[in-house]
């Protein structure tokens, strides 16, 4: 059962695409468990490490989660059954924070929201990528599907949390510099405000993120709720 | 005969209709079931023969569906309903009300002594093609149109004006910000004619379907060029009213030349070809012999 939420067009996809999704989800699992590793170093470092937790975990985020931009393709190619759209908010957001916040404004790193951020996202990744490859092989196992449906209800609120607290950070750095500010007058009669666009970007969590909570909830009462789902034993 | 009528939203039953005839119309049906539940006026209602199933027409008698006694039918409640002719005055008289108030270059929007500097010649002539617009879409709106549905779901109503009156704003505060800069004059002129062609060709349009469609009924027919020369597009697309549409938010464009009234015309081209798509799609599978080479929007091309 769980397997219907993972990929319902499984019979249609081949061996080929099988196996490509088993090595980016295999991938995707090594990549942000190595994300938690760095950040468990981070904490538990005595004495504390030159290096800021940003600095540590930049390249491995970077890498990691603009990745996941393939999986909009993945959703438009038919290759998983998930929502094109939906994965496209989805992914957007996660590459909106660490592009256009975390890399693209000097010191939004610096917010708290990015210890919230990177906690949430890891652990829900880890989760959530290797509940897909046990789809792909065809396996369940009951702790992974429970801790899938279960670990959002506090990791979605954590994650926003620090999203937010980082989108904040950067629009009032933003506000001071007036980065990626284009003002008039121009030949294109064109003006673009950096800050008010972030501050629009929070805005937009208001009516999306009650949304994506409620939905999920929903899939958690659909595959955990009163479902046949086999226990691993 | 009894028909029984099942909720689209798992096929739950809700009613059973007595004292039908095969000659019994859907909307005979709608008003049955509106006196049943008072919640759901006949606007509100949409009857299938399965649960998603294309609406059936409430002129049409049961019998041309071959549905008998204890036959099933699904009803799906539409949400609340606003009257298309409501939500197009609402929608159409925001922006004509926004871009004006823009021109006055409020303080708030602005910053204090804005309204006192000189007014390009462009933007004048913007503002009033802006309010042309819109005024002609409110004048349709009341003695051309005439609409197949009479009613859409509340929250458009919400969604629509959201759309059109924060555009508006968008594209008014550039085009009437002090520091604005007009393009040279051959361009503003030219794309000004364009414009006015534009909207003649859009407003031909109209009337040539207002007049394909007698009085009080929902008839549709293969529409084709009248007398007026505007509508030889008909030859080339299916909505030549959206294509006229992007015409004269192209020019209007072209002559203010500012980005975010390109923004708003290409918008509004996204739009208005998935609803030509649709009508076009819809023309082919209603006449057997609509005219092929016609396009949806964009002569030779979409």
């Amino acid at each position: 059962m769980a397997n219907k939420t993972a990929s319902k067009s499984k019979k249609e996809v081949g061996f080929l695409g099988k196996t490509y999704l088993l090595a980016y989800n295999g991938a995707q699992v090594a990549g942000w468990s190595y994300i938690l590793y760095l950040m468990g170093q981070y904490y538990t470092a005595d004495p504390k490490p030159q290096q800021s937790l940003w600095e540590i975990v930049r390249t491995a985020l970077i890498i990691f989660q603009n990745a996941a931009v393939l999986e909009v393709f993945h959703a438009i190619f038919g290759l998983v059954s998930s929502n094109a759209m939906v994965t496209l908010f989805q992914v957007a957001s996660r590459v909106m924070v660490v592009c256009g916040v975390l890399i693209g404004v000097e010191g939004a790193s610096d917010s708290q929201g990015l210890h919230f951020l990177l906690f949430a996202w890891t652990v829900t990744e880890i989760i959530r990528y290797s509940f897909y490859a046990m789809g792909i092989l065809g396996v369940s196992i009951y702790p992974i599907v429970w801790c899938r449906y279960t670990f959002f209800i506090a990791l979605y609120p954590i994650g926003v949390t620090g999203e937010l607290l980082c989108l904040w950070a950067a629009s009032q750095l933003v506000g001071a510099s007036k980065q990626w500010t284009l003002t008039f007058p121009n030949s294109w009669n064109a003006t673009f405000n950096y800050q008010y666009f972030l501050v629009i970007v929070m805005v937009l969590y208001v009516p999306l993120f009650p949304q994506m909570y409620l939905h999920m909830f929903g899939q958690r009462k659909k595959v955990l709720g009163g479902g046949a789902i086999k226990k691993k034993n | 005969m009894e028909i029984e009528v099942l909720s689209t939203s798992g096929s739950k039953p809700l009613f059973t209709l007595t004292g039908l005839a095969p000659s019994t119309t859907i909307k005979e049906i709608k008003d049955q079931i509106y006196r049943k539940k008072k919640a759901l006026y006949p606007e509100r209602q949409s009857i299938r023969l399965e649960v998603k199933g294309s609406s059936l027409k409430d002129s049409e008698p049961i019998s041309s569906f071959g549905l008998k006694s204890g036959a099933k039918i699904f009803l799906k409640d539409l949400g609340p309903q606003i009257g298309w002719k409501t939500v197009f005055l609402a929608e159409y008289a925001g922006p004509l009300f926004v871009y004006l108030w823009f021109y006055t270059r409020p303080w708030y929007f602005y910053g204090e002594g804005a309204a006192s500097q000189p007014i390009s010649q462009c933007t004048k002539i913007a503002a009033l093609c802006w309010s042309v617009h819109y005024a002609k879409r409110l004048f349709e709106t009341v003695f051309v149109h005439r609409f197949s549905h009479s009613t859409m779901p509340m929250f458009n109503l919400f969604k629509n004006c959201s759309y059109y009156w924060l555009f508006t704003a968008y594209v008014a505060y550039h085009v009437n910000h002090p520091l604005f800069t007009p393009p040279s004059d051959t361009q503003m002129y030219v794309s000004l004619g364009l414009f006015g062609v534009s909207q003649l060709g859009n407003l031909s349009i109209h009337v040539a379907l207002r007049n394909l469609r007698p009085p009080g009924t929902t008839v549709r027919k293969i529409p084709m060029p009248t007398s007026n020369p505007f509508t030889g597009l008909f030859n080339l697309v299916s909505c030549p009213n959206y294509t006229y549409e992007f015409g004269s938010w192209a020019s209007f464009t072209a002559m203010t030349q500012c980005l975010p009234a390109g923004l708003f015309a290409l918008a509004g081209l996204y739009q208005m070809t998935v609803w030509a798509i649709g009508k076009h799609k819809l023309y082919k599978k209603e006449f057997s012999n609509y005219p092929k080479g016609r396009k949806a929007i964009l002569p030779l091309l979409i």
